[in-house]
């Protein structure tokens, strides 16, 4: 294997959906061998799919989200051919173990003993009930970083309060700063920012924790209060509230100092262009890409405030140019020109984009339950440590023998007991929670 | 000791994305050093708010939120003497983080195959919008149309209007927060192996990649050909989306409708728990059980503050908050009896609460340090003291505009 930058480090990841799991791939990424704890007697809701066998019919009537199933057929492994988990499932091992029970717990100490990080983002307080808490294991394993990412944080009145990354979106103040002006919240859509914050920062942390123990030799527990962290994305709104004693509501598409910014229709059902035009240099390049020449000197939009002042009459113009064009080709003519512009993407948009194709971002990888997919990739590339895409996403209890034999050293007469008294599996159970 | 103490970073970032990286940086302990130009220096300091809504680039909100905890000398970089001092600042660096588009550094002399020479064990992250290669290279962009390339505004919103940009520039503070993750490990590797590289991180693929429905939907159009659409609340029965308090919205999420008995209970009704038909998973998915649940929950909520309701249904376990101004941010109880905000003092802006730790960890992790700094504060103790330039050297500097 590379030599990368976690090579030498253990994970086990106790997390679920998505901020949890995506801060593990983070991890991953870089090197650290990821090992999934996961129970063939117990499915986490929105984590391998929506229910552990969802029929077919069940699938067609889920949201979108939930219907995101390989081919829209469940077939006989449902867990493990849904978009949720296995998008983010890159270099990710799995293994099963029934933490509920006493056998399981000491399963999973051995494993603490022998690792360097564990990550979980379960309701606060769930591991501890099966012996799991930091306080349980710090002893197993002093140089152990645990790191818990709760969205309340775990002190303070809401400390036991539950949410998703919607609830965190709109808690945070990020929701008030969405949404179309003059329309109601609900307009603004559901969506989930918080769930592509946290898992990031969240990797980060753990970095800085495998910093300061090469220092010290101690881990140490990490509280990533999912809540705090976002909010240190709205600074600028913070400081307003502060500053000005206010809390200006959303501007929509546009911006306070750029104009015309928006997005424009586009040739076909629901296509549009992003433009974003600042300064003057870049308002003379889209009046001349929009052969407008005249606009650029007239008086209405002199300048950024007029053309501000006056955004509504500019957006008929360039509505009027946009409406018969094709949005990429909209964006390649605008970009010849100089102006800051492109299409609001669809997801076959960025699974063909010539820009994204000659940086190499997806992965084409086999995967056994559901086929050949281009999987994407990266955020970033490193010049002496590339980040891996080694392995696709693990089908539930794939790396058993890994885990049970070449880890904890198990023999056959060993994991015979461990699969008759339902740890080891591959299979959720009839009678799972 | 904080975690990161020790770790040098020479910062030749603005506006929002290095900034924020570099923010979680010095947040735990690196010193970061940041250049800036001598006229102006960060455009954030032009960017407001402002108190009064009166600029003054001391007194940016943005700057002063996104700087916390740094050191500030303005150096124009190109000049001579500037690339001189930048290279000289480099081998007395373990990071340098830079936003520049990528025709510039080398130009100056200043890319990673230059400054590598001077000090091979260099970790160098460049910041762009399409990354240092491809034929998006050039191209010009802002957190606008990155965000729209990337897909997340086709899937945001309302299917009746255009597609809908997130809050403010999420999509900087995403490449921000990626590239301090790769700026670590690349800082690990250079502890453990010895090794320095360069991280070229690309605005574009961080929007393309974003884990809220983007990476889950480039793997799921592939499954199943649907596209991720707009969705406003979700038209189950029990509620899931933003809805009317009195004084305001809040937001429920009770799907799945295992949750219903929960909501008989919040909304005062234990006695419906009875009801046969509500036993019937089929009964969840009739127009019937909607507005039977829209009548109940409608007239709850719209007697309580959002505030009110939040508690009410957490009670009762379910996933509900309050949807807050940054104002109600800034009086949540919560925050504060976790002690969020801090209060600092800051010599033209005064004071002001700062947000505080990204994460916390058991032994010192986040500290504010020092507020942002005044632009040029730290040239004399840095160029005199760190790299020895004499008080004659400094004030020619000075004189040619480098500084």
């Amino acid at each position: 294997m590379a030599n990368l930058p976690l090579s030498r480090i253990r994970v086990l990841d106790f997390t679920l959906i998505w901020a949890g799991p995506h801060a593990v791939m983070m991890l991953g990424d870089l090197g650290a061998e990821i090992i999934r704890v996961e129970s063939t007697n117990h499915h986490i809701t929105n984590t391998r799919g929506f229910v552990a066998k969802p029929t077919k019919d069940l699938v067609k009537r889920l949201g979108y989200l939930g219907s995101l199933y390989a081919d829209l057929d469940p077939k006989d492994q449902p867990w493990n051919r849904h978009a949720m988990f296995n998008s983010m499932g890159r270099n990710k091992k799995s293994m099963t173990v029934d933490m509920t029970t006493t056998e399981g717990r000491d399963i999973l100490y051995d494993l603490i003993r022998i690792s360097d990080v564990l990550v979980e983002n379960n309701a606060v307080g769930m591991l501890a009930r099966f012996g799991l808490g930091y306080e349980d294991v710090r002893r197993l394993n002093p140089a152990l970083i645990y790191m818990s990412m709760p969205i309340f944080g775990l002190a303070g009145p809401y400390k036991d309060y539950l949410g998703f990354g919607v609830n965190g979106d709109a808690i945070t103040g990020v929701l008030w700063q969405r949404g179309y002006p003059g329309q109601d919240i609900p307009s603004a859509g559901v969506g989930n920012y918080m769930d592509a914050a946290s898992g990031v920062t969240a990797s980060y942390a753990v970095m800085t924790a495998l910093f300061e123990r090469d220092r010290t030799g101690k881990g140490q527990f990490v509280e990533f209060c999912q809540l705090e962290h976002l909010v240190t994305q709205i600074g600028g709104p913070i400081m307003d509230a502060a500053m000005n004693k206010r809390a200006l509501g959303s501007t929509g598409n546009r911006d306070p100092i750029r104009a015309p910014q928006g997005f424009y229709p586009c040739q076909g059902h629901d296509r549009w262009i992003a433009i974003s035009v600042g300064p003057d240099a870049e308002w003379a390049a889209l009046c001349l890409a929009i052969a407008q020449p005249a606009l650029e000197h007239d008086p209405r939009f002199a300048d950024p405030f007029l053309r501000h002042a006056n955004h509504d009459a500019l957006d008929t113009v360039i509505s009027a140019w946009s409406r018969t064009l094709d949005a990429r080709r909209a964006m390649e003519h605008l970009q010849r020109h100089g102006v800051p512009a492109g299409m609001a993407a669809q997801d076959p948009d960025v699974l063909e984009d010539p820009q994204l194709a000659a940086r190499e971002f997806f992965h084409q990888k086999h995967h056994a339950a559901t086929g050949t997919y281009r999987f994407p990739g990266h955020f970033y590339k490193m010049s002496a440590t590339p980040p891996r895409f080694d392995t696709p996403p693990p089908l539930l209890g794939e790396h058993n023998a890994y885990v049970y034999r070449d880890l904890l050293g198990k023999d056959d007469a060993a994991i015979r007991h461990l699969v008759e008294r339902g740890h080891i599996g591959t299979a959720y159970t009839e009678n799972m929670k | 000791m904080q975690p990161l103490a020790g770790l040098r970073v020479l910062d030749l970032t603005w506006h929002i994305a290095g900034p924020y990286c570099t923010k979680l940086l010095a947040d735990y302990g690196a010193s970061v050093l940041k250049i800036e130009r001598p006229a102006g220096g960060d455009p954030a300091r032009a960017a407001g708010p402002f108190p009064g809504d009166i600029p003054h680039p001391e007194r940016s909100g943005l700057f002063l939120h996104l700087n916390t905890n740094k050191q500030s000398v303005t150096v124009n970089i190109k000049t001579d003497a500037g690339q001189e001092i930048i290279r000289q600042l480099v081998r007395e660096s373990d990071i340098l983080v830079e936003s520049f588009a990528p025709r510039v550094l080398p130009c100056l002399g200043l890319d990673y195959p230059a400054l590598s020479k001077i000090n091979p064990r260099l970790v160098m992250c460049s910041i762009s919008n399409f990354g240092q290669s491809g034929p998006y290279r050039d191209w010009k962009a802002t957190n606008f149309t990155i965000e729209a390339m990337g897909g997340l505004p086709s899937c945001t919103g309302d299917p009746e209007f255009e597609p809908l940009k997130q809050a403010d520039h999420l999509m900087e503070y995403l490449g921000g927060q990626a590239a301090a993750a790769a700026i670590m490990g690349a800082a690990l590797h250079q502890r453990w192996a010895g090794v320095g590289q360069h991280i070229d991180l690309s605005l574009y693929e961080v929007s393309a990649a974003c884990a809220d429905r983007r990476m889950t939907g480039l793997l799921g159009y592939q499954y199943t050909r649907q596209i991720a659409d707009r969705v406003p609340n979700l038209p189950t029965a029990l509620p899931y989306g933003y809805f009317a308090a009195s004084d305001g919205f809040a937001c429920f999420i009770v799907a799945p409708p295992a949750r219903w008995t929960r909501f008989m209970d919040m909304i005062g009704r234990p006695d419906l728990k009875a009801g046969q038909r509500f036993h019937d998973p089929g009964f969840w998915s009739t127009p019937e059980a909607k507005e039977e649940m829209d009548l109940l929950f409608y007239p709850w909520l719209s007697d309580r503050t959002k505030q009110q309701a939040f508690e009410e249904g957490q009670k009762h376990r379910i996933a509900c908050c309050p949807v807050n101004t940054a104002a109600d941010v800034l009086t949540d109880p919560h925050l504060s009896a976790r002690g969020f905000f801090q209060h600092a003092d800051h010599p033209e802006a005064g004071l002001l609460p700062y947000t505080g730790p990204s994460f916390r960890l058991e032994r010192e992790g986040f500290a504010l340090r020092s507020t942002a700094p005044l632009l040029g504060r730290h040239n004399s103790q840095v160029l005199g003291g760190t790299l020895g330039l004499s008080p004659q050297e400094l004030a020619v500097l000075r004189a040619t505009g480098c500084i």
